[in-house]
Order: C-alpha cells, then sequence, then structure tokens
C-alpha cells in the first residue's frame, strides 16, 4: 500500500513535470500588413446654426470634416470611411458607442463641433478615440475668426496625423513654385503660393520676367529665389506678407540655385563666373559672401543637413554629375553617389535620415533617396522628365515636378507637380491651375 | 455535383490543420506532447495575428527598431480579460507609443481568438499571452 502510494505520487510528480502548472506564451510577431488605417470623421455640427461672416457654422463645421478628411486620405495613410455607412451620426457632446463605429470597420473615429461665440469667434473642438480601446486618444479646442476654418481644419489634421503615426503632420504648410504658361520658346513663368491641398492659390510676380529656384526660409514667411528681372539671373528675397522682394547682393558673375541655411539666416547658393560654378554662402545680416568651395569643376545645388554642420552638393569634378558631401565650411569635400548615371538636385531630409536627388540614365529620370554616406539608395519615381525633389517638412514625404516632353530632347510638353511617400507609395499629382515646376515646401506655419 | 461538395471536408481550424501537420491527436500528454502543442499554439497566434490584424507604422524615422511586448490574458473561450497591456505604455511618447498603439490594435482587433479552436485541458498553457511585435524584418 505505501509502494503504491509512493509510486502514485512519483506519477503525480511526472505529470506535473510535463504540464506545468502555469505558464506564459511568448510569442514574437514579425510580419504584418501595412495598410491604411480605418478612420471614421463626423461632421463638426454644434447645436446651433448662426451665419458667421463666412457663412452658416453648421456649413463651416461640415467643412472642417471635409478638408481633414481630404488631409488625412490624400497621406495614404488613412482610409476614411463612406459616412452613409455611419450607423451613428456621431454626436460630439456624449462619448462614441464604439461598438457600432467598430460595425462599419473603423479603427479610429473623430468627433467634433463648431460653435458660434458671442464675440463672432467660431470656436471648434474635435476628439480622436481609438474605437477599439474604446479611449479618447486626444482632443484639442481651437477659437478662431470664421474665415480662418480651413487653417483650423489643417490643423486638426496635424493633431490627429501626429498622435496616430508619432510626427509631426504636414497639413498647415504651403507650396511655392513656379506656374507656367504659353508656347513653348516663349514660357511665362511666375511665381505662385498656395495651401499644400492647392486651396487659396497666388501669383506672386506677373510673368514679365522669368523667375526659377523658389526655396522657402524654414523659419519665416519669405522665399528666395532666382530672378531674371531687367535680364540678369538674380538670387532675391521676397517677403511674403509685405509682397516686397529685394536681390541679395550685387556680385560679379551669375547667382543662382539659392536654398537657405536651417536657421534662416544665410543663403547657400552657386556663383558662376566665367565658366565656372562654384557654392557660396551669403549671411543675410551683414550681407558679407563666403566661397566654400574652389574648383574647376561645376560645383551646384547646395543644401544644408537639418542643423547646418554639413552641405551637399553636387559636381562633376569626378567626370560626371555626381552628389557630394562636405563640412559647411568647404572642409572634408567626399563624394556619395556611385550609382550608374548622373546625380543632381541633392536635398537633405528635415528629420536629417536620407539625401533626395534627381538621378538620370538609360534616357529616363528618377527620384530617389540615399543615406548621408551614400548607403541603402532606394529610387521612388520614374519618368522621362522629372527632378527637383523637395521635403515636406516632417521628412515624410517628396513633391517634385514631372514634364511630359514633345520630343526626345526634352523639348516642351505639359509640367505638372507631384508627390510621393517615402515609403515609394502613394504617389499623387498635385494639381495646379497652369502648369507647375520646381516646388518648395514651406515649414508648418506658426 | 452535390456529391463533390459533399467530398470538401470541413474548414479546420489553423490549430487543426497544424496538429494534423504536426502530430497525431488522442494521446497521453508527454512533455514531447506538450511542446509540440505548445508550439502550434504559438503558430496559430502568429498566423493569425501576422496575416490578418497587425498593421505596423511604417515609414517613421527607424521604424523597424521599434519593439513592442504586448501582454494579455484569455477566457477559456477565447476572449480577452480586462484590457491587453503594452509594456511601459504610460512612459511611451511619439512613434514608439504609435507602435504600441498598432500592437493593441491588432491583439483586440483579432479578438475573440475561439476561432483558433485552442485545447481546453492545455487552457493553463495558453491563459497568459505575451507577444512581442517586433517588425524589424519587414520594415529594415
Amino acid at each position: 500500500m505505501k509502494l503504491l502510494k509512493i509510486l502514485m505520487l512519483s506519477l503525480i510528480g511526472l505529470i506535473s513535470a510535463a504540464l506545468p502548472a502555469h505558464a506564459v506564451i511568448e510569442i514574437d510577431i514579425t510580419k504584418g500588413n501595412v495598410q491604411p488605417l480605418p478612420i471614421a470623421l463626423t461632421s463638426f455640427v454644434g447645436s446651433g446654426d448662426e451665419m458667421t461672416s463666412a457663412g452658416s457654422v453648421m456649413e463651416i463645421g461640415k467643412q472642417i470634416a471635409r478638408v481633414v478628411t481630404a488631409d488625412l486620405e490624400r497621406s495614404g495613410l488613412f482610409s476614411a470611411i463612406d459616412p452613409r455607412a455611419f450607423i451613428n451620426s456621431g454626436n460630439a457632446a456624449t462619448a462614441p458607442q464604439f461598438a457600432n463605429w467598430r460595425a462599419v470597420g473603423a479603427q479610429a473615429l473623430v468627433t467634433g463641433t463648431a460653435v458660434l461665440e458671442e464675440d463672432g469667434r467660431v470656436r471648434v473642438e474635435f476628439r480622436l478615440w481609438d474605437v477599439l480601446g474604446g479611449s479618447q486618444m486626444t482632443g484639442l479646442r481651437y477659437f478662431t475668426a470664421p474665415q480662418n476654418w480651413r487653417r483650423i481644419a489643417h490643423l486638426i489634421s496635424d493633431a490627429v496625423y501626429k498622435r496616430l503615426t508619432g510626427e509631426d503632420g504636414y497639413f498647415d504648410t504651403r507650396i511655392v513654385y513656379i506656374s507656367e504658361s504659353g508656347p513653348y520658346l516663349d514660357r511665362i513663368k511666375r511665381l505662385a503660393i498656395m495651401d499644400q491641398d492647392g486651396y487659396n492659390h497666388k501669383f506672386l510676380t506677373d510673368g514679365s520676367y522669368m523667375v526659377l529656384n523658389p526655396r522657402f526660409s524654414p523659419t519665416s514667411q519669405e522665399i528666395t529665389y532666382l530672378s531674371f528681372y531687367n535680364d540678369i539671373p538674380r538670387v532675391y528675397l521676397f517677403d511674403i506678407e509685405t509682397g516686397k522682394s529685394e536681390m541679395l547682393g550685387e556680385f560679379d558673375g551669375m547667382t543662382f540655385a539659392p536654398r537657405f541655411s536651417p536657421d534662416g539666416k544665410k543663403v547657400i547658393m552657386s556663383k558662376a563666373e566665367r565658366g565656372n560654378s562654384d557654392i557660396f554662402v551669403l549671411e543675410l545680416s551683414t550681407r558679407r559672401l563666403e566661397r566654400l568651395t574652389k574648383h574647376s569643376a561645376i560645383d551646384t545645388s547646395p543644401s544644408f543637413s537639418p542643423f547646418g554642420r554639413y552641405v551637399t552638393f553636387n559636381s562633376d569634378r569626378g567626370g560626371s554629375q555626381q552628389i557630394y558631401v562636405m563640412d559647411s565650411d568647404g572642409s572634408d569635400i567626399k563624394r556619395i553617389s556611385f550609382g550608374q548615371g548622373i546625380y543632381a538636385t541633392p536635398v537633405w531630409s528635415p528629420r536629417g535620415d536620407l539625401i533626395a536627388f534627381t538621378k538620370q540614365t538609360g534616357g529616363k529620370f528618377y527620384i530617389g533617396v540615399m543615406r548621408p554616406d551614400g548607403t541603402g539608395e532606394r529610387i521612388l519615381t520614374e519618368s522621362y522628365f522629372e527632378e527637383g525633389p523637395t521635403w515636406s517638412p516632417n521628412g515624410r514625404v517628396l513633391m517634385y515636378y514631372r514634364k511630359y516632353p514633345y520630343d526626345n530632347q526634352g523639348g516642351g510638353g505639359e509640367t505638372q507637380l507631384w508627390s510621393i511617400d517615402l515609403t515609394g507609395y502613394n504617389e499623387r499629382q498635385v494639381i495646379t491651375p497652369l502648369d507647375g515646376s520646381d516646388p518648395a515646401w514651406s515649414p508648418l506655419m506658426d | 455535383m452535390a456529391a463533390l461538395l459533399n467530398k470538401i471536408p470541413e474548414k479546420l481550424s489553423i490549430t487543426e490543420r497544424l496538429a494534423e501537420r504536426f502530430g497525431p491527436k488522442e494521446q497521453k500528454a508527454t512533455s514531447l506532447d506538450v511542446q509540440r502543442q505548445t508550439m502550434s499554439i504559438k503558430a496559430a497566434f502568429r498566423l493569425k495575428i501576422e496575416g490578418e490584424c497587425w498593421n505596423p507604422p511604417s515609414g517613421a524615422l527607424d521604424a523597424g527598431k521599434l519593439i513592442v511586448v504586448v501582454n494579455f490574458n484569455l477566457s477559456q473561450d477565447g476572449r480577452i480579460i480586462g484590457q491587453p497591456r503594452a509594456d511601459d505604455y504610460a512612459r511611451m511618447s511619439g512613434p514608439l507609443k504609435v507602435a504600441a498603439d498598432s500592437a493593441l490594435r491588432a491583439v483586440r482587433m483579432c479578438a475573440p481568438y475561439s476561432d483558433l479552436k485552442l485545447p481546453k485541458d492545455m487552457y493553463d498553457q495558453w491563459k497568459e499571452i505575451k507577444l512581442t511585435f517586433d517588425p524589424s524584418d519587414m520594415l529594415s
């Protein structure tokens, strides 16, 4: 009997060893499907429908939801659920019925209101909800003059984007570019500006002289560009608020390809004299011009790294046009592009991790990115003619222009602005009233 | 036609398919069997979450380095008890918090886990799950 007991206890011991009473199963999840996040956005309708100086407040609420929806969809990272599928209208005064939003496939939900205040301003509030977790993720309130509702919509898009992607948004921004019209041999090129979604379009110059290479200041509402005013190519500074422009000094030779330093205090550019072009930097407060490169080759298209420590540029000093990086005092010049073909228009990403470029090989043009040490080259787009990439201020999206030439020499044809996500997805045309080229993205507005 | 249709086997759950592939059923649990079962339970979770539910944030700076650990408890019928928890969630911000959100969303979206037909006699083995979401292979 005692022996049997011992045997039974031993057996129990063996079974226990085979089946541990309680364990945590640990699993590595290493794959997923990257796809747009399904999001539901309800109209920002409050309790009233009073008239404001910019239309009825109810209509403003509806328009805000439409603009936020369009912003988020255009990013390619979200897919908005058709409001006709909604089970609830999304009363912003109460907590959402999450089961109903889950039933229509939403994983995130934006609700909000627009209400007219006694002082004539509109109060806009929104909340972002995690549908599956049943909790609020963020919420903000804005007061604004009714006619500013569009900017408030972009600010809401930026807040939603930031909470759901972890990166700053880029919706409250503008694009300056060259608007083109007229026949190929007598092209009218005007400086133009618009919101990143194409609204509030304005011409900044009248087309009586040619303009090229517009670039935004990273710190103020100023643009630098190349103007052929009086048929002399010079770099100018344009104040968007006042509409005034001024020439950045009178130098020997021709100055072109200007770009601001990250602190907005300098402009780096190319200066050509007697057929040779080198990189110079101009201190805006003193107008002192400092030479950075001195070489018999063509050095051009300079762009600062985000903290101003390095400069990337292109040069044919090695025999063909390639991308180089140097310290911002002009020392320690290193070639970084070694692929097939020629490389041009390098632009350092605002977040510092990549340099975008235009590449030309095998009769085609490409927009691509590489790390600042030249590794990890990745082509994002290709066509018969495209160039001039510019970064969104969060370093996530590139805009550039594409031309559809009439002949195989690149002559004539329609020019259009296009944008693409850094991942190589979501390429789409940016609609402009006339042809568009040479875009430059503004920083986030204050 | 009807006869043909009848020949099509009923749809098996992932665990059943894995059990068919990896070993015989209806045997006394040995240490090896438990290991094998545990492996098929793990594989079933992986297949479901990787194939149907995880939408990792891409394109962020160093997106491939955003590794998140999520714990949750399951009831015997495969429902989540309470809320799934991401380690250090309260201290997270920016892209890492967004990565944690995507992991939590995946766990919730895949619930309930009843379709995995997890073996009830091994409930103690799978009542607590720890998932490590590591996108380094796909977003390097």
